[in-house]
């Protein structure tokens, strides 16, 4: 249950700015004022993120909506919350672009969950909207894919 | 609430398991059982005597689905209980009629068992209300303003904490409540006239709730189940926006937000979020959501929400 506070940090690379995202969005994000001053490429990561209520969800598509077209922008490491708005809301994404992904994983021998970085690219080629297989870091066995597989995977056109 | 008009239950195709639980709960409670084997035999038997539940397994959604419609003119109170298995996907043909059964269980021995139990008993003595109808002993807050919130959420988190709840479902269990809980302070509360109070508000707006407006949170833990529900006191909760969220769902279509203001949005992440969902409704004078989570649901079954929607009988 998460209701920490969002934080938004910014790293300026010179070609490209890298926002990284953290903690919950919510009716308090304040996204329009922060996304509408991006001019250079963008780089959302949103490994952070750890809840999106319904206002949260509006408060983004708001400010992706006022991304200008001609600023191109990539979601990174998105986290599951992500993951599901990006399955579930139409213009979530706006104009950009899904480059990675966090999905859950279970082992079942030592009955732990964990998320597992994947790249959109990678399974467009290899698996599709199949879960890549995965080994527990502890116990080597085969991890399970712990969500249903045609909704987590339905963003991947 | 006693069977004084002879309201009968009946049942097409049950299997074994369910048949058993069903006459146990209709002999405990005085309701005459009839079964039907199949959808022919279900409306001559429905013609004969009038019917407070009508229990099916959607195998065929066309045929079944239309015999729940013929089913529901014939008997406009009659409640409908489908299970369905997961291989059955797409739009059902009863949701485009807007003929809705009003409880939905997937089939997934044995865990339908329970859920059939307590839905039938809920149904049949009229007695809707109450998480502790879940096994559940709560814990229970009133919420007088919507700068509460972010403070009772901190003190449901640490309660679960202290159960050793991971992480995936803490943040789930924290969305639910937190929309429920802003459905009850900006979308229930009415006025005499039945106009919606707060609805139009910005929802980072601080509202002070007066004292016949404030909802009630419940939240308890039994094993391997987190329980939470949000109760107002409006019962302004309508059939007809639950099941458009369920259709939502059920079809995965991707929702268009901005499209629409109130509850929706908030009720299709909820409902994404749960492994059950019941929403109890005395009409004008409360409404109450419950959601219960799975710590770790079995392999295969992901997906697969029960949905209840019960609505108080007039004596």
């Amino acid at each position: 249950m998460s209701n920490k506070k969002l934080v938004i940090e910014k790293k300026n690379d010179g070609n490209r700015m890298v926002l990284v995202i953290k903690g919950t969005i919510d009716q308090e994000a304040e996204l329009k004022k922060v996304f509408s001053e991006l001019s250079i490429p963008v780089i959302f990561d949103l490994e952070g993120i750890e809840m999106i209520n319904s206002a949260g969800v509006r408060e983004w598509v708001n400010a992706i909506a006022k991304l200008p077209t001609k600023t191109p922008f990539t979601l990174e490491r998105c986290s599951p919350r992500i993951v599901e708005q990006l399955n579930y809301v139409e213009a979530f994404l706006g104009h950009g672009e899904v480059v990675s992904f966090f999905a859950p994983y279970f082992c079942p021998k030592c009955k732990v969950e964990t998320t597992v970085l994947l790249e959109v690219k990678v399974m467009r080629k290899k698996s599709g909207k199949n879960p890549p297989p995965q080994n527990c870091a502890k116990c080597k066995n085969l991890l399970e894919f712990d969500d249903i597989e045609e909704e987590y995977f339905g963003f991947i056109q | 609430m006693p069977n004084s008009e002879r309201h009968s239950i009946l049942i097409l195709r049950p299997s074994r398991e369910v048949l058993g639980l069903t006459k146990k709960i209709a002999d405990q409670l005085g309701y005459p059982l009839v079964i039907a084997r199949h959808g022919a035999e279900a409306l001559r038997k429905a013609e004969k005597q009038p019917l407070r539940l009508f229990m099916f397994h959607i195998q065929d959604p066309v045929k079944d689905c239309a015999l729940y419609l013929k089913i529901k003119k014939a008997w406009p109170n009659c409640e409908g209980l489908a299970f369905f298995s997961k291989s059955l996907l797409g739009d059902f043909p009863l949701f485009k009629a807007r003929v809705y059964p009003d409880h939905l269980i997937p089939e997934k021995f044995p865990e339908e068992i329970p859920d059939l139990q307590v839905t039938m008993l809920k149904i049949l003595s009229n007695d809707i209300f109450g998480i502790e109808k879940y096994g559940i002993k709560p814990k229970k807050v009133r919420l007088q303003s919507s700068l509460q919130k972010a403070g009772i959420l901190e003190k449901i988190q640490a309660f679960y904490l202290s159960k050793k709840v991971p992480v995936r479902i803490l943040q789930k269990a924290g969305l639910v409540l937190d929309e429920l809980v802003m459905n009850a302070i900006f979308d229930a509360p009415v006025n005499g006239r039945g106009k919606r109070v707060y609805y139009g508000r910005k929802r980072d707006s601080v509202i002070g709730l007066k004292k016949h407006e404030c909802p009630q949170i419940a939240y308890g833990f039994r094993k391997g189940v987190l329980a939470l529900s949000v109760t107002d006191p409006f019962g302004t909760f309508e059939k007809s926006s639950f099941f458009s969220v369920i259709q939502r769902l059920r079809v995965k279509r991707s929702i268009k937000e901005g499209a629409g203001k109130g509850a929706g949005m908030g009720l299709f992440m909820t409902f994404r979020a749960v492994d059950e969902l019941i929403v109890n409704v005395d009409p004008g004078k409360r409404t109450e959501f419950i959601a219960l989570l799975r710590l770790k649901a079995p392999l295969g079954s992901h997906g697969q929400r029960s949905l209840h929607f019960f609505q108080c009988r007039s004596p």
